[in-house]
């Protein structure tokens, strides 16, 4: 497959020169070449020269992923890859700062101007306390991180980044708005549950918003609430929000103590947050979940699946995120029993399952998103180590007994 | 490759210069130009081209590893063809 999507550019996005948009794109086919080019090779070398090596010296086959760790880490192809792939990382950042950096008094304006747009309410607390597990890392290496410095109180440059930066990482795969997670759980809903009205909504660790306004789309009567420990995050996403003409609330809480009421809404959900958080935090959103959700109210999180559905190389895959790509929390989650977590905090037992939200990506058109090119997206074999799962997103579901 | 590079950038900055002459403000255009479908494909095509070709000696590598062709099977097949 040719990937050739392109975002959809608004308001507060800065336009790059030819220049700084060939560096964008280059970044982004080289991902593209990694994923398909590189990562189908790890298979053949760990099969044909890493494992024999590591019984030779084990005299015993490897039996998990920490084993096929060990047996990779000094095969030259592999550190081969995670190098590229580290420096696809960076280079991919790089490419976004230059524009943002060029544009910057002219973006700040434009966030102000659209923000004033959004009807929606804008919360950001003085002296909020950014949990450690986000600050203290720039996770998937992007420079800044989520929350920024909070000496910068009106500043956006760093969800404007995020807003890029990501579009670029994820290939354009999640579309051209970087919304697929939200459009596909609402698509998912709107199927199984055509009957379920939720009028209030809150998206946990909501960073800009990507996944959030389409809640707003596909229920416009519905009050939104996007929450995020990133100052900066969700200030640009009000601002983004009222440029695309939506009013949905966005505020600076953590999803572990929100100051929402309890049995406040009809649906909560997230989006690759609980892969973010930590052993500690992730019991404590669930929990969160449950008290503010109503009698009856649904919980759902969109995120990768539990290791124990999947071989144990698939593992090691995914598992190089937590080493190369500053997601420290990656790999221990997936050991985590989430049923029984969501049980635990009060969840219908009966209620809790995982289930897959097919991709919505095939919806687009124009813009590099031709129908064949969306299909290969969407209907990929899930492939460790690509982006997103092939065919649809893992979500974790749970209703609290009415 | 820098020097590859630092030659492309000064041909093309040339080029932009010479039209600039004739009166085509290059850069402009450039900046205002929307590629299609057509285009974008062009162009992805030739930097998955390129990135094939510089990453060959490791690919080959992993294709190796997949064949199981291995130094020894190389020698072991010589050896069966001298053999005969
Ligand atoms: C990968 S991003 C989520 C992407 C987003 N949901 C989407 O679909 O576009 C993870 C986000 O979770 C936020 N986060 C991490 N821990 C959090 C917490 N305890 N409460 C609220 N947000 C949190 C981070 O700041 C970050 O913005």
């Amino acid at each position: 497959m040719l990937n050739t999507f392109q975002q959809q550019l608004h308001a507060v996005l800065p336009t790059p020169t030819p220049e700084e948009a060939s560096r964008q794109e280059f970044a982004k086919s080289l991902k593209h070449f990694i994923q398909q080019g590189l990562l189908p090779g790890l298979q053949p070398v760990y099969a044909g020269r890493a494992a024999p090596r590591f019984e030779k010296e084990a005299g015993r086959s490897p039996k998990d992923r920490h084993d096929i760790r060990k047996a990779m880490v000094s095969d030259n192809y592999f550190r081969h890859y995670a190098a590229v792939n580290r420096i696809s990382q960076e280079l991919l950042w790089d490419s976004v700062i230059d524009s943002i950096e060029r544009e910057e008094d002219a973006l700040r304006a434009a966030a102000a101007e659209n923000s004033a747009k959004n009807r929606g309410e804008l919360r950001v607390p003085e002296n909020f306390q950014v949990p450690r597990y986000v600050s203290a890392l720039d996770i998937h290496c992007m420079p800044g991180g989520y929350a920024g410095d909070p000496e910068d109180p009106d500043g956006v440059s760093l969800g404007v980044l995020y807003d890029r930066g990501v579009y670029l990482y994820s290939m354009g795969y999640t579309g051209p708005f970087n919304d697929d997670m939200g459009r596909s759980v609402v698509n998912y809903l709107k199927r199984k549950m055509p009957d379920f009205k939720p009028k209030r909504i809150l998206d946990l660790g909501c960073t800009v918003g990507h996944s959030t306004l389409p809640y707003k789309e596909l229920f416009p009567e519905a009050e939104i609430w996007g929450i995020d420990v990133g100052g900066p995050m969700v200030r640009y996403a009000h601002a983004r929000a009222g440029a695309f003409g939506l009013d949905v609330n966005f505020a600076q809480m953590n999803a572990e103590e929100t100051e929402f009421e309890d049995a406040s809404f009809d649906l909560v959900v997230s989006h690759i947050l609980l892969h973010e958080t930590s052993g500690k935090a992730m019991p404590r959103v669930l929990e969160e979940c449950f008290r503010v959700l109503k009698p009856g109210g649904l919980m759902i999180h969109a995120d990768l699946p539990p290791f124990d559905l999947m071989d144990p190389f698939t593992q090691f895959i995914l598992d190089n995120e937590t080493y190369y790509n500053n997601e420290p929390f990656w790999g221990a989650m997936r050991d985590l029993d989430q049923v029984a977590m969501a049980k635990q905090a009060g969840f219908d037992p009966e209620s809790v399952r995982f289930d897959t939200a097919p991709m919505a990506v095939m919806e687009y058109a124009g813009a590099g998103y031709t129908e064949d090119s969306a299909a290969d997206v969407a209907e990929r074999e899930f492939t460790a180590g690509e982006f997103a799962p092939g065919g649809g997103w893992e979500v974790l579901i749970a209703q609290k007994p009415a | 490759m820098p020097e590859r590079v630092s030659v492309l950038a000064d041909q093309l900055d040339a080029t932009q210069r010479v039209l600039a002459k004739h009166s085509i403000d290059a850069r402009a255009e450039i900046q205002a130009l929307v590629l299609d479908d057509a285009a974008l494909e062009e162009r992805e095509a030739r930097r998955q081209a390129m990135l094939e070709r510089m990453f060959y000696l490791v690919r080959k590598e992993a294709a190796e590893a997949a064949g199981k062709e291995t130094t020894e099977s190389y020698f072991a097949a010589l050896d069966a063809i001298a053999e005969r």
